[in-house]
């Protein structure tokens, strides 16, 4: 049974069928035949939209539409000029400061966009020429903004991180504010590691230096404030208890386009409407894969497959390290053949209950997943950002893959680092919360945020995110709740 | 838009509600001092141009900070859910357009090695479910608003919207799907040197 399930996985791949038909049909198939007794009709595939319809009830979803709107928005003006004239105003003087200025600005603009690819886009159109210019080696410049673009989703807003929190909703509950505050550090380390490699490589090659200027700081500084302060409301708005993430994501939607349209003056509303439709095109494509992988998900809670794997992993005698070590493995090769979010979609429901389990923190689980999945914008076949940089930067995927791997090598080395220390990912919210910033690998679970729900319930009523506010009103019934209702009023009646 | 306004809104209102000493006192008062030394560093020469600039945003924010809770006492509750359900409508429409505009995540590195005319038959595959899906949609949306014939129920009860006003943008926008895939399979099948997809 389970090598027809592959072969017809593989027939599906192999003909290059949507990825949400794959999802779904997988579904269906895997219900059919390892729930036979429960799906013997075809009205028990209503799941399949009871699981889209449930969706209204997701408070933390919205964020996504209003993240992918403010990028659009913020990178059709010149948001992202603005900030690479500040980050060169910056590191202009150090050797190597174009290049480190590269990673500075990739750094601040991923803390507007939440994506990899429109980061690198962003940045990269406008430095590439520039280092090229500047004399800076043609490898080490794409391998530089190609790496540095994937830092997207990892500083926060990051659409993935959103997307992992409502994955893993019916196992493990995490809020996307503290997922969002874990991913900062991480960051950072990653973008210091490689703004060093560019120092290195600056010193190496006797680069042109640019004299700092106190003027030219405020003056792009001035330019650039509006932009930089995004992060800063978004981040302050959420940890300030003003607004939760969803809030903080429309409030950065009004922001941009007040800052766009009345003081950068960069939007014109006869663009708006184009920049609305690929904000729709964008969050439908998502959108349809996370309702299917959802319903995969339900599937997996149903056959309670985390707790089989978990028992498959006792016999295999393995600890949190060596969990760990083999997580990463297995996010390095699935980052090389799917594409992260869709990778986050079907892998993190069953992995996160699974790290619970083995007490590990939930958000140091999904800061290692997600800068897995990072790597994974890097490696071949289906790397997003080696094709997104090889259109850009008019190299061939062959090429640019080989200018990337020593910064591959970086991230790798910053990911065995991230792994085995807890604290700079967690640190922070320990910090927030008054514990120590650094914490060993497994925990107690006396802590709010390994709250373990649902982890042996097969029921599919949805865990509300700890942080959001809810609306008034009751959660959206299922068909056969209403059902049961209505009867229930005839006998009362 | 619409979705991000209704949600922006609620949070003005909420703040609104807390005393303005604590919270709106320093953001207005540091939004004033922004737009006037954004206007006035950029341009010499027009003090007073920029000076009233400044001087109309923060009476713009008092206004409203002041207007909302008189005029929206009960403040906006159903702003959230109303935004997901508009939601629905936007990712549903958005999926059928993104089968138009081709933006639907696949691996197609396989796909190249086929023979051309082949390449209909993805598509065709995508077609089918996109109908099995349009199938259980309209029988789902048809649950729900017989139920809402029959007793008035199965409705939201912060909208006082009903469910399969809702739920009724699957169906539609699987209608479309399939319509959309069915037209390039079509066109792939029979007129493979055209055709792209």
């Amino acid at each position: 049974m389970i090598l027809w399930f592959f072969c017809i996985l593989a027939g599906l791949v192999v003909l290059g069928v949507p990825l949400f038909v794959i999802i779904g049909i997988l579904t269906a198939l895997a219900f059919t035949f390892f729930l036979p007794a429960e799906f013997n009709q075809f009205s028990d595939f209503l799941l399949l939209i009871e699981k889209i319809f449930e969706l209204t009830d997701k408070n933390v979803l919205l964020a996504i539409p209003f993240f992918v709107l403010a990028g659009n928005i913020m990178t059709a003006g010149k948001m992202a000029e603005r900030q690479v004239n500040f980050a060169r105003a910056m590191t202009g003087w150090l050797p190597g400061g174009l290049g480190i200025a590269a990673v500075l600005s990739c750094m601040f603009f991923a803390a507007i966009s939440g994506s990899s690819p429109v980061t690198l886009i962003a940045i990269g159109s406008i430095l590439y020429p520039a280092l090229i210019k500047e004399g800076y080696r043609a490898n080490f410049s794409a391998g530089l903004l190609t790496c540095a673009g994937s830092l997207g989703i990892l500083i926060p807003p990051s659409i993935p991180m959103l997307i992992y929190c409502i994955m893993v909703g019916s196992a493990v509950t995490i809020a996307v504010g503290d997922l969002f505050l874990a991913g900062v550090l991480p960051g950072l380390l990653i973008g210091i590691l490689l703004m060093i490699y560019g120092l290195i490589e600056g010193k190496r090659f006797h680069y042109p230096i640019v004299p700092f200027s106190y003027k030219r700081v405020w003056e792009s500084l001035k330019e650039g404030v509006w932009s930089l302060l995004l992060p800063v409301i978004v981040l302050g708005g959420i940890y300030g208890g003003i607004f939760t993430p969803t809030e903080a994501a429309a409030v950065s939607v009004v922001y941009a386009t007040a800052v766009e349209a009345f003081i950068h003056r960069q939007l014109e509303w006869g663009r708006l409407k184009d920049l609305l439709t690929e904000a729709a095109v964008m969050v439908g494509a998502i959108y349809i894969i996370l309702v299917l992988a959802l319903s995969l998900n339900e599937f997996f809670v149903q056959k309670q497959i985390a707790e089989q794997l978990l028992n498959w992993i006792k016999t295999l005698q393995l600890g949190p390290v060596t969990f760990l070590l083999g997580l990463n493995g297995l996010f390095l090769i699935v980052g090389c053949f799917m594409d992260s979010l869709s990778a986050i979609m079907i892998l993190s429901p069953m992995l996160a209950p699974l790290g619970l389990k083995l007490g590990l923190d939930p958000i140091h689980l999904a800061i290692i997943t997600i800068v897995n999945l990072e790597i994974g914008y890097l490696t071949p076949p289906i790397g997003i950002n080696l094709f997104v940089a090889s259109s850009l930067f008019k190299m061939p995927v062959y090429q640019l893959f080989r200018t990337v791997i020593p910064f591959v090598l970086i991230m790798g080395g910053a990911l065995l680092f991230l792994t085995y220390l807890p604290g700079l990912s967690i640190g922070p919210l320990n910090w927030l919360e008054g514990k120590k910033f650094w914490t060993p690998l497994v925990q107690e679970r006396d802590r709010e945020r390994l709250r373990a729900i649902r982890m042996d319930s097969s029921d599919s009523v949805f865990v509300e995110e700890s942080q959001e506010t809810k609306t008034e009103g009751s959660r959206v019934l299922s068909i056969k709740e209403m059902m049961d209702k209505v009867k229930k009023q005839k006998e009362v009646k | 838009m619409i979705m991000s306004g209704l949600v922006f809104l609620d949070v003005v209102w909420r703040l609104s509600a807390v005393p303005p000493s604590s919270f709106f006192t320093p953001l207005i008062m540091f939004l004033s001092l922004g737009v006037f030394v954004f206007y006035g560093t950029k341009r010499s020469g027009k003090i007073f141009q920029r000076m009233s600039v400044s001087l109309a945003v923060t009476l713009l924010l008092i206004l409203s900070v002041w207007a909302l809770p008189k005029f929206f006492p009960s403040g906006f509750p159903y702003a959230q859910r109303l935004a997901l359900c508009l939601f629905l409508w936007v990712g549903m429409l958005g999926a059928s357009m993104a089968v138009y505009q081709g933006a639907h995540l696949k691996t197609d590195i396989f796909t190249r090695l086929l023979p051309s005319r082949f390449q209909g038959i993805p598509i065709f595959v995508t077609a089918l479910f996109c109908f099995f899906l349009f199938c259980l949609g309209f029988g789902y949306c048809y649950d729900q608003w017989s139920i809402w014939v029959r007793t008035g129920g199965a409705r939201f009860e912060v909208l006082a919207v009903p469910y399969w006003t809702v739920s009724l943008a699957i169906p539609l926008s699987m209608l479309v799907m399939t319509f959309r895939f069915v037209r390039q399979a079509v066109s792939v099948i029979f007129q493979p040197a055209v055709s792209s997809v």
